[in-house]
């Protein structure tokens, strides 16, 4: 069975925790140092999918750590391009990185019309159930591309290694 | 005319790749091995993008380079974790050679991307912290502006620093107006404004803070509230000096409600002690009469025959006097309860008033036999006025009667009247028993009667009713009195009460 290797995108503002959801996954480690990431840096991680009708497929996923968007700069459309799919990430602790994430959907599907999309409610152990529950209703988005939203959390585990397995599986399946 | 790869000059300094469409790597500078990805052996004919991860996805893009569909592509800043741990970035640029393939230069950007990390890094810290203080300053903003509740912080002598929005549409000034004033500004309670913003005042004791305080203050437009307060001396930070911290509630309305309920209470209480007096008065002066009517019936019954003309004829009179007596006294009960009720009528008419009193004082002077006089004057000459007559005879009756029952045999009562202007006044004098001061504030109350009265029978309703009579003519009635001198009772009605200037 050949391995797939497919390009995915970690998209949103900065400091909203992109970089510890690929640790957490890729690594299974977690800090709560704050280091901003400037450029990009692609880790890769090995998934092996199977689907109802018990096929399996192993895929080799480069997952672009991209740096966080700013008030003064915006993601690179370079960054995104030949990507099969992203992770656009916002904070539930920060309201205004949850109002970007249409907008960061809209900017990544516009380049990879095909791609699929997923959304992760960030730092939700910071957070209790109530008040993401109401989050979730209240930045309660719809696009064609997007396979789900999760409340993840970095720090725990919570929904990380769904969100890019769901992903994953999406891309492989389109 | 297209340029061969292999003619292409590029300078030793330069990393890079030449590059087919499948990514096959054509030729290769010499350290390129610097920017794999773990380092290892990359040789002429392996695929590039196995080496580079950042190859993955772009054969599209390639494809567009070769074929000249596109001019260029960049990719910036890559980072890349060395074995040592060590970093570094670099920038790729993908250029076409010719129709077959394509060159990715390799430029080591580390030490700017570094020295950008560490501005980006501080950027961001500082952008995220200032992002928590406005979400904090917000959040509590939030709450002070949302709360019910007024809230106020002063300076231990009491100037103004911090209100929100429900003190100023308390006390209905604007935040510009309050603050840096004194509190005093809205608080009245000056025992209470001394007590804590006196010079010299140990300010320790306010620590604990203290609740449920309630203050009279008063709105910009002087209206009175009365603020239900809770306040505690808060040491902000070391190096200011502690601020009081207020917290009020708007209970104005409830001590209102308060101060209703106790009225009614009060007013209830006051009832139920005139219902009992009523029973009292009605079981005694029913009894009295009724006792006297049954005596006299049975006498009657069993010795009529036996008796002279004159003996049943003065038991008929006693009966015929106790049922009268009855009849007055249910008289009264009834004025009493439509006055009660409101239903009390003020229906004035034209009034010869000579010829009324005159008619009236001979009624009483008969019911009163030749024991006593009635000594009626006009002390100057009466218009016909307009007057109701049915309740003006209520308070001429009442007061000639008790004046007569509180008199001597023999006793001599004054009634004078006189017309002044838009005014009538009565004035009705006896020579009796005469009225105890304290009795005199009770005087018009239901069933109040005098602690002098001894035997005399009397309800208690007939200076209420008199009361009663005289407002609703919108006339004032005085007293004065002295025990064992007599009493003197001054009317004083308005004549066109209710007719209009006509």
């Amino acid at each position: 069975m050949a391995v797939i290797s497919k390009k995915i995108c970690m998209v949103g503002d900065f400091g909203v925790g992109k970089t510890s959801l690929i640790r957490r996954f890729v690594e299974r480690q977690f800090s709560d140092r704050y280091l901003s990431t400037v450029g990009v840096k692609i880790s890769r991680k090995m998934l092996e999918l199977q689907d109802a009708q018990q096929q399996s497929q192993e895929m080799k996923l480069m997952i672009w750590d991209i740096e966080g968007q700013t008030k003064f700069k915006a993601i690179a459309p370079s960054y995104l391009q030949g990507a099969n799919g992203v992770l656009v990430v916002g904070d539930v602790t920060r309201q205004e990185t949850l109002e970007h994430l249409e907008e960061q959907i809209h900017k990544f599907t516009e380049i990879n019309p095909q791609g699929a999309v997923a959304v992760a409610f960030n730092k939700a152990d910071l957070l209790d159930s109530e008040e993401m529950a109401y989050l979730q209703t209240h930045f309660q988005l719809s696009h064609p591309a997007l396979v789900g939203t999760f409340s993840t959390s970095a720090k725990t585990g919570k929904n990380v290694d769904p969100i890019f397995e769901q992903l994953a599986y999406q891309i492989w399946h389109h | 005319m297209v340029m061969q790869f292999s003619q292409i000059f590029i300078p030793n300094s330069l990393e890079y790749l030449v590059v087919n469409e499948q990514l096959t790597v054509v030729k290769k500078s010499a350290k390129i091995q610097q920017f794999t990805d773990d380092q290892e052996n990359l040789k002429t004919g392996d695929n590039a993008s196995l080496f580079f991860p950042e190859l993955v996805g772009i054969d599209g893009i390639v494809q567009d380079i070769i074929s000249g569909k596109r001019e260029q592509f960049e990719l910036k800043g890559v980072t890349r974790t060395l074995g040592n741990k060590k970093t570094i970035y670099f920038d790729l640029s993908f250029e076409r050679i010719d129709p077959q393939h394509l060159l990715i230069l390799f430029t080591d950007v580390t030490q700017e991307m570094e020295l950008g990390q560490s501005l980006v890094q501080r950027a961001n810290e500082v952008e995220l912290l200032l992002s928590h203080l406005s979400k904090s300053e917000n959040y509590i903003k939030q709450i002070l502006t949302s709360m019910g509740d007024a809230l106020l912080v002063t300076t231990p002598s009491g100037t103004i620093k911090t209100i929100n929005q429900t003190t100023q549409q308390l006390f209905k000034y604007s935040e510009a107006e309050l603050l840096e004033q004194f509190i005093g500004k809205i608080i009245q309670d000056q025992e209470f404004l001394f007590s804590l913003y006196s010079p010299n005042i140990d300010l320790s004791q306010y620590q604990q803070g203290f609740q449920n305080i309630e203050l009279s203050c008063h709105t910009k437009n002087g209206e009175s509230l009365i603020i239900e307060f809770s306040y505690s001396l808060i040491q902000i930070a070391n190096s200011r000096q502690p601020v009081f911290v207020y917290l009020g509630r708007d209970i104005t309305q409830k001590k209102a409600a308060e101060a209703e309920m106790n009225k009614a209470l009060a007013k209830e209480k006051e009832l139920n002690e005139l219902k009992s007096r009523f029973i009292s008065m009605t079981s005694h002066e029913f009894r009295n009469p009724l006792s006297s009517i049954s005596m006299s019936v049975e006498l009657l019954e069993n010795f009529a025959n036996q008796w002279t003309p004159e003996k049943r004829d003065k038991h008929l009179k006693r009966i015929k006097h106790c049922t009268e007596h009855m009849t007055n006294l249910l008289e009264d009960v009834l004025v009493i309860g439509r006055a009660e009720a409101g239903k009390l009528e003020f229906n004035p008419v034209k009034l010869d008033l000579s010829y009324f009193c005159r008619e009236l004082v001979e009624e009483v002077q008969l019911i009163a036999g030749d024991k006593y006089h009635i000594k009626l004057q006009f002390l100057n000459e009466l218009q016909p006025i307009n007057l109701d007559d049915k309740l003006l005879r209520h308070i001429l009756t009442n007061l000639l009667s008790n004046a007569i029952k509180y008199s001597p045999e023999q006793g001599e009562i004054d009634l004078k009247v006189s017309q002044e202007g838009e005014l009538v006044q009565f004035t009705v004098q006896d020579h009796g028993i005469g009225i105890p001061v304290e009795d005199q504030e009770r005087l018009f109350e239901c069933f109040h009667r005098s602690k002098n009265v001894g035997e005399i029978s009397g309800t208690g309703l007939g200076l209420s009713i008199v009361k009663r009579a005289v407002d609703l003519h919108q006339g004032e009635i005085k007293v004065s009195s002295e025990v064992g001198v007599g009493t003197c009772f001054e009317v004083l009605l308005p004549i066109n009460n209710g007719m209009g200037n006509g």
